[in-house]
């Protein structure tokens, strides 16, 4: 049951939310490039769970922008509304608010392989991505290797 | 014969599908799509039903032969217990 198919979120949008209301699971694979490296289109996905409280600053969140469009992005700052980035990003969205989260994510898996939250990985990856300096150094690198090819 | 807790049918946009709920949905996170007469044997199947009275239901509401009904019952009850969906 590994078969994976493109899906229209906004047709599973109200069957997501049932399953999170029910205290269950939903398993989605993120598409784009917008949570790069740690989400790669096709290969790794994620669990979303309802958040029992407000989102901490560090949590993915799945949301739905007032113009429909279904969003998965870390939390920058939780002040004043959240303020969301993905992780290949370094532009910030302002504007969500609780009313937009539909979940947030409770598992990673990198292809089949779950990848523990609280280890010591994710927990590296999370406070070197906190960096937007990081960010700008490690997409320009990248950006300079895929220019060599 | 029945499904096990945790699992229900929704139809989304043109799809029957099968989702799991609650603490079902955290040891079986995939989408199970149904056909017409996967959507028949499920909904009968949810009710819970023997093997006998699927037969006979769906003699009686298909026009199908006996052994056309089995095969096909015996077919969907092997998919649902190779995942896991029948108590």
């Amino acid at each position: 049951m590994n078969k994976q198919t493109a899906f229209n979120l906004a047709e599973y949008d109200e069957t997501i939310r049932e399953v999170l209301d029910s205290g269950g699971a939903f398993r989605i694979y993120p598409r784009g490039t917008s949570m790069l490296p740690l989400l790669r289109e096709g290969v790794d996905s994620v669990m979303l769970e309802k958040p029992d409280d407000v989102l901490k600053k560090g949590d993915i969140a799945f949301y739905r922008r007032d113009n429909g469009g279904y969003v998965l992005h870390r939390v920058i700052k939780t002040k004043g509304g959240y303020v969301m980035c993905g992780d290949n990003h370094l532009m910030l969205e302002n504007g969500i608010e609780q009313r937009h989260i539909i979940g947030r994510v409770c598992a990673i898996y990198r292809g089949d392989k779950q990848l523990s939250m609280n280890g010591p990985k994710y927990r590296f990856y999370c406070l070197l991505w906190k960096s937007f300096f990081i960010r700008r150094v490690y997409f320009r690198l990248r950006s300079l290797k895929n220019g060599r090819k | 014969m029945k499904i096990k807790k945790g699992f229900m049918l929704r139809k989304i946009g043109e799809q029957n599908v099968v989702v799991a709920v609650g603490e079902a949905s955290r040891s079986f996170n995939g989408i199970i799509r149904l056909n017409d007469s996967g959507r028949y044997l499920w909904e009968k199947l949810q009710g819970g039903i023997s093997e006998q009275e699927l037969l006979q239901a769906m003699l009686n509401d298909f026009d199908i032969d006996e052994s056309t009904a089995r095969s096909d019952i015996a077919a969907f009850v092997a998919k649902l217990k190779e995942a896991g969906l029948l108590e």
